[in-house]
């Protein structure tokens, strides 16, 4: 039953949340106590993104649901809401996968970013109709700049670092990947 | 689940699609329950953070120490000009030092004079900051202290000089202290010399600013700022820091406390006033319907409450 391919494939589903934990561990160190001008990139989302683009097989939905609940919780946003945005975010990534892989990286980043344009309106619109206060315009505006200017960064450590990479049809671990 | 769609191509699809739609609903019913019922959800946030993050003090600690540790190696780069600056701040200090000497003598002395004594029951835990709020939307850290030790929401938490933020959030070994910076943090505060009562607002800056202040006029850069304890969920006298303007003419306070270091933080245990609930045995006979509900809350305080108005 279990043959090597199928494990390969579960051992990158298991490393995903791993390296999840370890950016959100790296969030919570308190070393920035005072706010700050400019936030960090969210590279959670940046890495999600760039992952489930590469290979969607090894970021299955309940990871992120996981994932993105646990930071919900841990981080003090509103919980359920950034997880459900953001499973209908890799669900769009993940059916346009196919087509992407085709893409030139520049307009793969252009797709990318306004997939989290969207997700920063998306986060915000519910917020006020049910009359909560939203994060400053200004500040989530700022998060969503540095963030898409990290995701080169994360689609390179992706691909070099991870060797999470495009499947091309012929390559040897094509049977767990695309239709 | 059919998630591998290679094997599961005719029936997996539509089941996945089905899947995938009620994890979205559900989270958005998280979401909504949230809005609705927070504080019980807040409380499930409370614990969920008290089980995960105080089993990962062993990971944290070494890499906040060795981060600590980096940034005090490039402070040795200017040595000689940290030097200087400390030798004419300590000119200054031993200036201050006799004056705070001086006025401590004559304090001792006029308390003696009035036979006053201070409260005793204004007593502290020292908590250790484990982590912080960890996004860039919320100021808040997260103390090593919880339940266990104490720790009630709505207490204030001080460093060594001024106030730091007040609890929101305890789980049984690990507490939540929202800072004076958050966007959702309010404190009610008393402008000295004055003696302006106005509210603390913070708005993710690095200094909140001052609203509702009555008579801005009576008011200028340098001031000082402490808790007013108005409503009895906070203690008064609190220092906070010092009023300054800035350059869009609105009033802030730089805060005392240093919130560049948050370390170790003092929570203040701050036992609640007996509060007024009813009329008073004497001037109306109470009805006892009313009377029992807030009885049942808080039970010994409503007992020395009946014992004053005696």
């Amino acid at each position: 039953m279990v043959d090597p391919v199928s494990l390969h494939l579960w051992s990158w589903r298991l490393l995903y949340p791993l390296i999840c934990a370890v950016i959100v561990f790296a969030q919570l160190i308190p070393l920035q106590t005072t706010p700050m001008d400019i936030p960090p990139p969210d590279l959670l989302i940046a890495l999600t993104c760039a992952w489930v683009v590469r290979r969607p097989d090894q970021v299955p939905v309940v990871s992120v649901a996981l994932v993105f609940f646990l930071t919900d919780i841990l981080l003090q946003r509103p919980p359920g809401l950034g997880v459900a945005l953001m499973i209908v975010a890799t669900e769009f990534l993940r059916s346009r996968s196919p087509f992407m892989r085709e893409f030139p990286f520049l307009l793969e980043w252009g797709v990318v970013t306004v997939v989290m344009i969207a997700l920063a309106l998306g986060v915000r619109l519910p917020m006020q109709i049910l009359m909560l206060s939203p994060p400053p315009f200004d500040l989530s505006a700022r998060e969503v700049l540095v963030t898409t200017l990290a995701y080169p960064a994360c689609a390179a450590f992706c691909h070099f670092v991870l060797k999470v990479r495009y499947l091309h049809p012929g390559d040897r671990e094509s049977s767990g990947g695309y239709a | 689940m059919a998630r591998d769609r290679a094997q599961t191509e005719t029936y997996g699809r539509p089941i996945r699609r089905m899947l995938v739609g009620i994890l979205v609903v559900f989270m958005l019913a998280i979401f909504l329950i949230w809005r609705i019922d927070s504080p019980r959800v807040e409380r499930l946030r409370a614990q969920i953070t008290d089980a995960i993050l105080p089993n990962m003090d062993w990971a944290m600690a070494p890499v906040t120490g060795i981060s600590e540790m980096i940034a005090n190696f490039q402070s040795y780069q200017r040595l000689y000009e940290q030097n200087q600056e400390l030798r004419s701040e300590l000119q200054e200090m031993r200036v201050w030092q006799e004056a705070a000497l001086q006025l401590d003598q004559r304090n001792a002395r006029l308390l003696d004079l009035n036979k006053v004594r201070l409260n005793p029951q204004l007593t502290w835990v020292t908590g250790v900051v484990t982590a912080d709020s960890g996004s860039p939307f919320h100021q808040s850290v997260l103390l090593n202290v919880g339940e266990r030790d104490g720790i009630t929401d709505g207490w204030a938490a001080m460093d060594g000089l001024g106030l730091v933020g007040r609890i929101s959030g305890v789980g049984n070994r690990s507490s939540r202290v929202l800072l004076l910076t958050d966007s959702n943090s309010r404190i009610p505060i008393t402008i000295l010399p004055s003696g302006q009562r106005a509210l603390l607002a913070g708005d993710n800056t690095p200094a909140p600013a001052i609203e509702l202040l009555d008579k801005p006029d009576l008011v200028r850069p340098g001031d000082r700022v402490v808790s007013s304890g108005d409503g009895g969920v906070f203690p008064a006298d609190l220092l906070i820091g010092q009023i300054t303007e800035s350059p869009g003419g609105r009033l802030r306070v730089l805060l005392a406390a240093d919130y560049e270091r948050l370390e170790f933080l003092r929570v203040i245990r701050l036992h609640e006033a007996p509060a007024l609930t009813d009329p008073g045995g004497l001037v109306v006979t109470s009805d006892p319907a009313t009377e029992n509900a807030p009885q049942e809350e808080t039970d010994d305080t409503a007992a020395t409450t009946g014992d004053d108005n005696g």
